[in-house]
């Protein structure tokens, strides 16, 4: 089965499961849907919110949304993960405007990153957070350091002990890899 | 690409520009850099926009357990909630529903055996439209009926509580509200299903002091604790009008009795709420477990 084919069958096995939910047959096909978004939703939810409790919150509202919304959703216009995703960054928008969801830091020392403009970007994210956790361990802790911590390539190679061209190397080599990952599924970045 | 290309010359410091790591500084400076540097330039070109993405990537942290429960939860207790009208939703029930989700029947499994994917099942038009059946709109006098009978009975019991409220709490009488307790659907799924509790109210000067039972609760692990919360008659999951009451924790019974004091009125808070929190931002995450209405 080449990998169109396996992509398809997937596509039309998750619009099977939300048209189950919207006939009336919730728990089994949520669970599953669950367990097939649910990570990546809490991820979404914990960068865009900034609080794993606020995290949390979006993914219940996003299961709920889906119910819903389930009897409109249409398998030609996109994918139960995109559709999932239009719902978590909305779950998401309201959560951020209510008084009681903001953090109890000043503004200064505390800012929320942008709303990602649209689905593609955040589905995009989500495919990169996963491909460099499949990374080979040297690239991985380079990139670790400098996307999660925020080191400079100097200050990395000092923390690893390594010369610095081979941080660079292994830095643009590990962006390579994570760009094939994404290259899968359309993401032609230069 | 091969390893000897320009983009693998570059300078280290055209990775700190494409991953947003380089210092103020630095990045004033680099521009100028940028311009005369070829390998670099190829490099910005190579990784920029992928870079971009980058910078804005989620970190890697896995849902807790008792999410998907939860979540489950959540969504099966809104399920009982669109197919089950309450007594106290908003008084127009031609608007209700009008907004109220309507769950189709369920329809039945494919064959055990049948490992092929379905086409997608056609959905069912909603009953007025599938049977054709005769939509008899009433006369707009009796349509109007029902909603003056819903004033005349709402004005009925403002003139009632403007009466009885003065008497009970200026006469030196005192005024009681009872709070029965039920279990949720959400309590049911995670076999909490026979709690059952019962708060009352009384007032205490400017404020209510609640005494309030409950039973069958499981014990929490950890530092989790049972929180209660009032809620007005227009809260919503989404837009939440509630106020923490407390938290407290159970014996081994599961039963507990615990006095509160606060300044919610509970005819204007109307509704009760019990769940289990464990530390976070103060707000309610957890599923409501118990739930009861002022009498």
């Amino acid at each position: 089965m080449s990998l169109d084919d396996a992509e398809t069958q997937l596509a039309a096995q998750e619009a099977q499961l939300v048209d189950q939910i919207a006939e009336g047959n919730i728990e089994e096909p949520m669970r599953e849907l669950y367990r097939r978004y649910a990570k990546n939703l809490y991820r979404y939810g914990l960068h865009i919110l900034g609080d794993e409790g606020l995290a949390e919150e979006m993914v219940q509202e996003s299961f709920v949304r889906l119910l819903r919304s389930a009897g409109r959703f249409d398998a030609g216009r996109g994918s139960v993960g995109a559709f999932l995703i239009v719902i978590a960054r909305s779950a998401a928008a309201d959560i951020r405007k209510r008084p009681s969801s903001r953090l109890l830091l000043p503004v200064e020392d505390f800012q929320l990153p942008p709303l990602p403009d649209s689905t593609d970007q955040i589905l995009d994210s989500l495919i990169l957070r996963e491909a460099l956790d499949k990374l080979s361990s040297a690239h991985a802790e380079v990139l670790r350091l400098t996307l999660e911590e925020g080191f400079t390539q100097a200050e990395v190679a000092e923390r690893l002990g390594l010369a610095i061209g081979t941080v660079k190397s292994r830095t643009f080599n590990g962006v390579r890899a994570l760009r094939s990952a994404l290259g899968e599924r359309g993401f032609n970045a230069a | 690409m091969p390893p000897d290309s320009k983009a693998d010359l570059a300078h280290p410091e055209a990775a700190d520009w494409v991953l947003g790591t380089m210092g103020p500084a630095q990045a004033e400076d680099f521009p100028s850099h940028l311009a005369d540097c070829p390998h670099c330039r190829a490099a910005v070109a190579e990784f920029g926009e992928l870079g971009q993405l980058l910078q804005h990537l989620p970190p890697a942290a896995e849902p807790p357990p008792g999410l998907e429960d939860r979540t489950i939860a959540s969504v099966l207790a809104a399920a009982a909630e669109y197919s089950t009208p309450t007594a106290d939703r908003d008084s127009d029930p031609e608007d209700q529903a009008a907004t109220r989700i309507q769950l189709r029947p369920q329809i039945p499994p494919p064959p055990a055996d049948d490992t092929q994917i379905q086409p997608t099942p056609q959905i069912p038009p909603p009953p007025a439209d599938d049977t054709g059946a005769e939509v008899t709109r009433l006369p707009v006098w009796r349509r109007y009926q029902g909603r003056l009978a819903v004033v005349a009975a709402v004005a009925a019991a403002i003139i009632a509580a403007a009466v009885a409220i003065p008497l009970s709490l200026g006469g030196g009488g005192t005024t009681t509200v009872v709070i029965p307790l039920h279990a949720t659907t959400a309590a049911k799924l995670i076999g909490d299903g026979a709690a059952s509790g019962k708060a009352t109210a009384q007032p205490a000067g400017q404020s209510w002091t609640f005494n309030m039972t409950v039973h069958g609760l499981k014990v929490l692990p950890g530092n989790e604790v049972y929180e209660c919360w009032y809620a007005t008659s227009g809260s919503t999951k989404l837009h939440p009008q509630l106020i923490s009451g407390g938290t407290f924790i159970v014996d081994n019974s599961g039963s507990t009795t615990v006095t509160m004091t606060t300044g919610v009125d509970p005819r204007q808070f109307r509704t009760m709420e019990i769940t289990a929190e464990s530390p976070g931002t103060g707000a309610l995450k957890g599923a409501v477990l118990l739930i009861g209405q002022t009498l």
